[in-house]
This record gives structure tokens, C-alpha cells and sequence, in this order.
């Protein structure tokens, strides 16, 4: 019997391996171009639906004793190609794992399994006059396990830190099969590991008092001034959770998007005028911020804070500017604060175009960058608009940053993102609770070649990288198109 | 019909702008059959993927892929809550619907639309009754509608379109003889079509076949024409969308009279000659049914109507309006996957506050669907017609 069979035989509902579920399972965020995807199977076994932790358990004691390669997945909403496979596995969703266990007005913790998203528990906490810290633009559906594993960052992070900051303890099932309870002590088993240590089943995260929401916008032609801003925030107030920074074509796009929502509003144009944009900074604070505090400088203009009310209710809506792709190719680096302006000087520079970017500061004086790159995925461009993730990556090293996930496509960053002494501690487990490296096989560490050992799987994206952006001069092909805007006019009629 | 074909003429670039955020299927008022059945194919951006997979030639349009994909396309109760939460504003609805005509046109529509299809084409109506028995509701009242069917209606009159649910379906056929009291003690003037009602022709719409709904649509507008209405009203939600968003779209104009439901109609009837005390007080709830809902964003009438009525104290729904959760009879499920509506309805049931003492519909649909889920959960709960519930209050004033 093969894999899929037994596979079959032991979980039968709880595992399908029809090709209609293989293949929508075989990606995420990212889209993955022909030639890219030559290099790995990206299609899995089949998948795996644990409904209970114990179904949870006995599925990876089985994928280990019948040595199955296993993907933890939360709700795929991640791009960097942690929860898709490289190679023949089966891939386990966790995003049935939804009950919220319990919560500590005392302590200020809540306790929840995996798959619970950060809209379900934040919903069930505001009943309790309670709520999260800090947590994703993702949050109507990503987990929080999955948040933990890609070591995300977001809203709340300004004060509250990191993916990392969030949690208290938290259950693993290793690879072996073995149900461990941890504490904080051993956070980097699991914090941006992409799920190679193991299932995180349940985790005990910290939250706090729901709080007065105080919103400001600034608008500003000048980064540098709004960046001086941040600075004194940053360093200044502590009551300030949030700080999120648009550049001018970002903003661009999502007011265009925005007026095509009112379809008879005769504002919405056809072409983008980024003249009349600026850099835009959104600033939320639990307390109010002193008026002198607020603006002193004549080249920041303080908005209204009704239209920046709703424009943080409507936090989660920045990848709507997809609609203008028809597919981006997502980039995020974390940067250190200072190297800020420095760094986008780099990025317009390299690009000398219009790219649409956003940024969240981060308690610690880092920040994340996320840049959109249109493309369309059924082109062959794709293979293109691949490789402005690397150079960005390589542009964020330059100034002492680097990539904000590993996953698959940065696997081998690994020393940038994690200490020596993580990696001892990583690589010690493995050999212990994973010694044919069955969970969530290569990512983190790069892959290794079996027909050509020493080359690794980072190697072979860097060659592929150099290769492509000379071929991209010589054919002077850029790597990525402008927001398609033909759908206004459709609506227009 | 090739899956290339489809997706360049009906489908276009829309299934690749999906953000893949995924918060149509996780997000609290999200998918209904992604919560019950949780395979990634029986969410909306699965059904997506499965597209996208096709166009890219990573999947072949095979039988195994055709059936899976149905299976996911008839498990659906097209209650648009997945157009109602898209990032990316996808009209998720029409690609179902474009999706559904695909898979028929391969032969893959599930037998029991097959013979419901059939029972439209021969009879007319979703049962497939003899057209004489779309009356039998008014069995008791006879010589009181007698005069009314086809009745020309003067200017102020209106056009009443029960619907083939209300005038025939089990449990609410009692329905369109209490609008006909209502409509009595109100002193409207009002015109029925009787045998000349054929079904709206939801069935095919839903399906993505307008063309099937085409010969419907022409007869019935025909028949309203010849009855001089200016004014329809229904008190049907599928007959509502139908009429209001389905039928320009066949006849390529807009329709020769206005549409109304029951419940708007009568708000303004009702102020003028409210009812003058009522039964006991109650705590009662409005489900909101999803073809009015979301799909015409039709909120305000039914509430206000309710509002009017004296001693009813209404709530909501934890989850209502824009959120509704789905009674699960819609989208032909009802028809496809009977177990999965009942589990649908108990969803929406598991929201039920323990002091609400009335369901109200708005929908015959909805009516029989959570009627049935309360009686088999053994709920404590009246289940009402929104009619049903005006009727009483009038009754009230005669105790
Ligand atoms: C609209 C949108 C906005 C976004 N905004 C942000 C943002 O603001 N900040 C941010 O950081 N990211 C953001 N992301 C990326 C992504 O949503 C987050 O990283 C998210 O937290 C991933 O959660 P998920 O449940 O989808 O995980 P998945 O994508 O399913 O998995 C992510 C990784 O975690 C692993 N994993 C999943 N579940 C488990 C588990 N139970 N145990 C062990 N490992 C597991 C997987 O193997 C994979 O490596 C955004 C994405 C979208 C679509
Ligand atoms: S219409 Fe309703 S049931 Fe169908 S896919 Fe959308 S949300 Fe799910
Ligand atoms: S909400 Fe819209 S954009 Fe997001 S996954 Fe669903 S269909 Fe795609």
C-alpha cells in the first residue's frame, strides 16, 4: 500500500486526498510561478482534518511512525511558503482547533487552541470588556497559532511587541507524536519556526483592558518629517500602541479602490495622480495625546479625526488594492527604525517607479515594510516579479535589516532572523524529536539537494535571482506592471 | 462548454483578484458550509482555487474534479454572505451561479434539481402540481377571491405574487389566506393571479440558467401587465430578488410597475389604521432572510413594520442584517442537501436568546426551514410569519 492509501484506510473522512483539495491546498498567498514550482512537488499527499486534539495527536504519531512528511497549516493565509509542501507530504489543518479554553481577568491571559482566529477571540473578549494586544491586518482569519509560527508582527505593536511578546505558554505536539506543555522559557521552540518543531495545539496568550481608542492621521509631502514624528512617539509616549505609515502610492491606491466602492461617484478616476498624495501616519493611542504633542510642524497637516475613525475600523482592508493586480507579489523586511529613510532612498533608487509600500513600527525600534508588487500570475512575467522579493530582502541587508519570515523562500536566512543560541536549541530538538526531519520539511534550514548535496535551496534562489535580474536589464522587463485601473471604468458604466 | 471558454466570457480576471485572505470562510458571519463541512472546496475562496487551478492547467477539467467541484457548488445555500465580507468586493454570487450552469451544462446537476427542473418545465411550479391546484390554498375561502383573480386593478389597486412556496408548500400554505384577511380589514384593493401565477423561476436563476427563466419572467410580467398593476407586492424574499434583480435583466428595461414586499406595504396601511391593543406582550426577533438581505440590502421595512405592531418587543439576532446567519434552505440546498439545511438552521438557532418567545420570517423558505429545525431541537420557540404576526394583532382588537 502507498502513503495515500494508509493514509486513507486509518482516517477516512479525516483525510481526502481528491486532486481538487490536493491542488488548492498546493499554495498560499504568494503566487508561485511554472518555473519556480519546477523545483519542488507542491502538491501534497492529502490533507488532514483533525476536529479534536486527540485526532490531532494520533495523526502525527502515525505520519511519524509511517514516516509521512507533515505541513502544519493554519488558514493559509500566509505567503511565504511555510504551510505548502516541497516535497510528498500531507498537509494537517489545525484551523478546525477553535475553542477558547478559558480567560484570566487576574493574570490578563486568554487560553485558546491553535486554530482560533484573532476575530473570534477578540469578539468573545470584548464581551469581558477585554482584548488583544497586539495582532495581524489579517485577523477576521488568520490563527493565532500560525501568526506565532511565521513570527508575525501588526496593530498593537508599537507598545506590545511582537508575535513573540504575546504569549505566556503554550502545548506541543513534537514530531514524535508527544504532547508537551511549555513554558515562555521555551518560546523560541515555536516563535517564528514556521511550524517545523511541531503542532502547536493550544497556547496562553497575554491581553489587556479594552480601552478608549484615540486615532490621529498626519499627512506630510516629506517622509523624513513624518519618520521625526515616529521618533518622538516612539520615544516619548508609551500609551501609544500603533503606528502604521503609508507612502504616497499606497495611498494612491487604496482611495481609488475606495471611490470605485461608491460606483456612481464621478470621482473615480481612471489614471492614478500621485501628486495629490502624501505620506500618510496613523497613530492610536489608549490615552489622548497633548495637544502640543499633536502637530508643530507646517509641512504635517493633522486630519480629521472622523475620517481616520473609519479608516481604522477599517484596518483590515489593505490588501484590497489586489483588486488593481489581478495578483501581487507581496515583500515584507524588517528594518531597524533609524535606517528607515535610508532604506527607501535604497528601494527608489533600485526601482525607480511608483511601488506601493506600508509600515508598522515596532516596540524595540525595528519596523516591517510591505511592499506590493502587481503582476498577473497567469503571465509569464511571474517569473519575473519572483525575484523583487529577493532584491528587497538583499536592499533591507544592506542596512542591517533583513527578511520578516522565513518559511520556504527565505529558508536559510535563518541566522538573520534567529540567535546561535535558538539554533543550537532548534537544531538540538530536531535531532531528538525529529531525526528524519518529518515536520514541515524545509523550511527554516535550506533544503539540501539530494542529487547535489552542496548546493542548498538558498543557493539555488540567489543564482536564480542574479540570473534573472540580469536577463531583466538585457530585456529591459521589469518585474512587476502597474495597478491595472481598467476595472473603474466598468464601473463607471 | 470548456472551463477556458467560461472563465474568459463570464468569470474574467475576477478569480484571480482574490486576496486568499480567507475571511470569507473564517471570519464570524462568514460561510455557512465551510463552518459545517470545513474542507477547504466547500469555502469560497476554495471553490476559487479550484477555478484558478483549472485556468492554470494545474487541474484537468476531469470527472473526478467536476464532482467535487459540484458537490461543493450544491452545498451552497448562495446566501452571499462570502460577497458580503470579500476583501476585494468579488460578486461571488454570480461566479456560483456561473459555476453551477457550467457543471450543468456537463452533465453534473444533482438528480433532485433535475426533477425539480422538470416539474418547472411541465407544471410551472416547483412541485409539479397541476397549475389548477396553485389555488387550493383559498380552498376555504373561495367566493371571497373568486372576484379577484385577474381582477383589472384600478391605479391605487395591487398585484399580489404569492410564490409556489406560500401557495403551495406544507407548512405556510395557511399563509396567503391571512394576507387576503389583512388585505380585507385594510380595505385594499388588491388582484390575484390564481392559475396564471407560474413559479418566478428562482430555481433557474439560482442555477445560472436565465435563459430557462426567460419563458417564466415574460409570463408572469404579461399577466400582472393585463391586470393593470402598477404596484406588485410579495411576500415571498426569492419571488422579491427575483422580480427586482433578475427580471430587468431579462427584459433589458426596467419593470413596468413597482415591486414591494408584504411587510413595506402595509407599514404605511398599518399608520393609518394601527391596530388598537393587542394580544399579551412578547419578545420576538427578525430573521433576516438572505435573498432580501444581503442580496437587495432590504433591512429597514420588515423592522419598521414590526415596530409598529402593538406589544411586540423586538430584538435581534446576535448576528443580523449584513450578518445574518442563513436559514440553510436557500440556494436550492433544501432540494440537494436536506440534513445540511437542518444543520445550518441549528447554527443559526445556537444564537437564539433564551428570551425570545418569536421567530418572525420574512421568507416562506426561511419559515419552513427554522420551523422544522425548532420542532426537531424541541425549542421552545414560535415560529411566525411576518403576516401571520400583523393578522393578530388585528385579531387582538376583536378579543
Ligand atoms: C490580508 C492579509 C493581511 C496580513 N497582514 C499581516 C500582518 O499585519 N502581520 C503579519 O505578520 N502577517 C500578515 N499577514 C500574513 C499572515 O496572515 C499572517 O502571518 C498570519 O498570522 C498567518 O496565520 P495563518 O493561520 O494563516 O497561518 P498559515 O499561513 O496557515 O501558516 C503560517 C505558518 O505557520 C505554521 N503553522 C500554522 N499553524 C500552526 C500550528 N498550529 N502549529 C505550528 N505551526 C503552525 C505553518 O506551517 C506556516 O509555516 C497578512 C495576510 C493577509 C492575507
Ligand atoms: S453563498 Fe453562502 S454558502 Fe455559498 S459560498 Fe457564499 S457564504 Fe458560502
Ligand atoms: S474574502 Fe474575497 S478575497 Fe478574501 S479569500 Fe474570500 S473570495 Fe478571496
Amino acid at each position: 500500500m502507498n502513503k495515500t492509501d494508509i493514509l486513507e484506510q486509518r482516517f477516512k473522512k479525516s483525510f481526502s486526498s481528491n486532486t481538487v483539495d490536493r491542488a488548492i491546498y498546493s499554495s498560499d498567498l504568494a503566487p508561485t510561478s511554472k518555473i519556480v514550482s519546477f523545483f519542488f512537488i507542491s502538491k501534497p499527499l492529502g490533507i488532514l482534518l483533525p476536529r479534536t486534539i486527540t485526532d490531532l495527536q494520533e495523526m502525527i504519531t502515525f505520519c511519524y511512525q509511517n514516516k509521512i512528511s507533515f505541513i502544519p497549516r493554519g488558514s493559509g493565509t500566509s505567503g511565504y511558503g511555510g504551510a505548502t509542501p516541497t516535497r510528498k507530504s500531507v498537509i494537517i489543518d489545525c484551523s478546525r482547533l477553535v475553542d477558547i479554553i478559558s480567560f484570566d481577568k487576574e493574570n490578563m491571559t486568554a487560553t485558546v487552541e491553535s486554530g482560533v482566529t484573532f476575530e473570534q477571540l477578540t469578539r468573545f473578549l470584548e464581551k469581558e470588556e477585554l482584548t488583544l494586544r497586539s495582532y495581524p491586518s489579517s485577523a477576521p482569519a488568520a490563527t493565532i497559532a500560525g501568526w506565532i509560527a511565521q513570527g508575525g508582527m501588526g496593530f498593537g505593536t508599537a507598545k506590545y511587541g511582537t508575535a513573540k511578546d504575546q504569549v505566556v505558554s503554550f502545548n506541543l505536539i513534537r514530531p514524535d507524536g508527544t504532547l508537551e506543555n511549555y513554558s515562555i522559557d521555551d518560546l523560541d521552540l515555536i516563535y517564528a519556526l514556521s511550524g517545523i518543531t511541531g503542532i502547536i495545539t493550544q497556547l496562553t496568550i497575554k491581553i489587556r483592558s479594552l480601552t478608549n481608542e484615540n486615532v490621529y492621521g498626519y499627512n506630510s509631502p516629506s517622509l523624513e518629517k513624518l519618520l521625526e514624528k515616529v521618533d518622538i512617539f516612539t520615544n516619548n509616549n508609551h500609551s501609544i500602541h500603533t503606528i502604521h505609515l503609508q507612502n504616497p502610492d499606497f495611498r494612491s491606491l487604496k482611495q481609488l479602490i475606495d471611490k470605485g466602492e461608491n460606483k456612481t461617484s464621478e470621482e473615480a478616476s481612471d489614471s492614478i495622480d500621485l501628486s495629490e498624495h502624501e505620506y500618510h501616519l496613523l497613530v492610536v493611542s489608549e490615552e489622548e495625546i497633548k495637544e502640543n504633542d499633536l502637530s508643530k510642524d507646517s509641512k504635517i497637516k493633522l486630519l480629521s479625526p472622523d475620517i481616520i475613525k473609519e479608516e481604522w475600523e477599517k484596518r483590515f482592508t489593505s490588501l484590497r488594492i489586489k483588486r488593481l493586480g489581478p495578483s501581487i507579489m507581496p515583500c515584507e523586511v524588517v528594518i531597524p527604525q533609524d535606517k528607515f529613510h535610508t532604506f527607501i532612498k535604497l528601494v527608489q533608487k533600485k526601482f525607480n517607479e511608483p511601488i506601493a509600500w506600508e509600515s508598522h513600527f515596532v516596540k524595540g525600534s525595528e519596523a516591517i515594510i510591505l511592499f506590493y508588487f502587481f503582476t498577473d500570475e497567469r503571465s509569464f512575467s511571474l517569473n519575473f516579479a519572483f525575484l523583487n522579493p529577493l532584491v528587497i530582502v538583499q536592499l533591507a541587508e544592506k542596512v542591517g535589516g533583513r527578511a520578516y519570515a522565513l518559511g520556504y523562500w527565505f529558508s536559510g536566512y535563518e541566522k538573520k532572523l534567529l540567535s546561535p543560541a535558538t539554533l543550537n536549541k532548534v537544531r538540538h530538538y530536531k535531532e531528538k524529536h525529529d531525526e528524519s526531519s518529518l515536520c514541515n520539511p524545509d523550511k527554516v534550514f535550506s533544503r539540501r539537494f539530494k542529487w547535489f548535496p552542496i548546493i542548498s535551496n538558498k543557493t539555488v534562489i540567489k543564482l536564480g535571482s542574479f540570473s534573472g535580474q540580469i536577463l531583466m536589464k538585457i530585456l529591459r522587463i521589469k518585474g512587476y506592471k502597474k495597478a491595472n485601473t481598467s476595472y473603474l471604468k466598468k464601473m463607471k458604466k | 462548454m470548456q472551463i477556458k471558454e467560461l472563465i474568459d466570457a463570464e468569470l474574467g480576471t475576477e478569480p484571480f483578484i482574490c486576496a486568499l485572505c480567507g475571511y470569507c470562510r473564517q471570519s464570524e458571519a462568514a460561510c455557512p458550509e465551510f463552518k459545517l463541512l470545513h474542507w477547504e472546496i466547500f469555502s469560497p475562496r476554495g471553490k476559487l482555487a479550484a477555478v484558478k487551478a483549472l485556468e492554470k492547467g494545474q487541474l484537468k477539467a476531469n470527472e473526478t474534479t467536476i464532482a467535487r467541484i459540484t458537490e461543493s457548488l450544491y452545498n451552497c445555500t448562495m446566501c452571499s454572505a462570502c460577497s458580503e465580507v470579500c476583501l476585494v468586493d468579488i460578486d461571488l454570487i454570480a461566479l456560483w451561479k456561473n459555476l453551477r450552469r457550467w457543471v450543468t451544462k456537463e452533465g453534473f446537476l444533482p438528480d433532485t434539481l433535475s426533477d425539480l427542473f422538470d416539474n418547472l418545465d411541465e407544471s410551472k411550479n416547483i412541485y409539479g402540481v397541476d397549475l389548477i391546484d396553485r389555488n387550493l390554498w383559498a380552498m376555504n375561502i373561495e367566493d371571497e377571491v373568486e372576484e379577484r383573480y385577474n381582477a383589472k386593478l384600478s391605479n391605487e389597486g395591487v398585484g399580489v405574487f404569492f410564490g409556489c412556496v406560500f401557495s403551495m408548500g406544507g407548512s405556510v400554505r395557511d399563509v396567503p389566506e391571512k394576507v387576503v384577511e389583512v388585505f380585507e380589514k385594510l380595505g385594499i384593493e388588491y388582484s390575484l393571479l390564481g392559475t396564471e401565477e407560474w413559479c418566478c423561476g428562482n430555481p433557474f436563476f439560482l442555477n445560472g440558467l436565465p435563459e430557462k427563466g426567460k419563458d417564466f419572467a415574460e409570463h408572469n410580467l404579461a399577466k400582472l401587465k393585463e391586470m393593470n398593476v402598477k404596484k406588485m407586492v410579495t411576500g415571498c424574499a426569492g419571488c422579491f430578488r427575483v422580480f427586482t434583480e433578475e427580471y430587468p435583466k431579462i427584459t433589458n428595461e426596467p419593470l413596468p410597475f413597482e415591486v414591494q414586499t408584504i411587510a413595506e406595504f402595509l407599514v404605511e396601511h398599518i399608520k393609518n389604521n394601527p391596530p388598537i391593543q393587542s394580544q399579551k406582550a412578547f419578545k420576538a426577533v427578525f430573521k433576516d432572510p438572505c435573498e432580501l438581505g444581503r442580496h437587495c440590502n432590504y433591512y429597514e421595512p420588515p423592522r419598521e413594520l414590526i415596530n409598529q405592531l402593538p406589544g411586540i418587543e423586538l430584538l435581534e439576532f446576535p448576528h443580523s442584517r449584513e450578518e445574518a446567519f442563513c436559514c440553510g434552505a436557500g440556494g436550492l440546498l433544501k432540494a440537494t442537501n436536506a440534513p445540511l439545511t437542518l444543520d445550518m438552521a441549528h447554527i443559526l438557532l445556537e444564537e437564539l436568546q433564551p428570551e425570545v418567545e418569536a421567530i418572525v420570517n420574512s421568507c416562506p423558505t426561511c419559515q419552513e426551514a427554522i420551523e422544522k429545525a425548532v420542532k426537531k431541537e424541541g425549542i421552545d420557540v414560535e415560529v411566525i410569519d411576518i403576516i401571520d404576526l400583523v393578522l393578530r394583532a388585528y385579531q387582538g382588537d376583536e378579543k
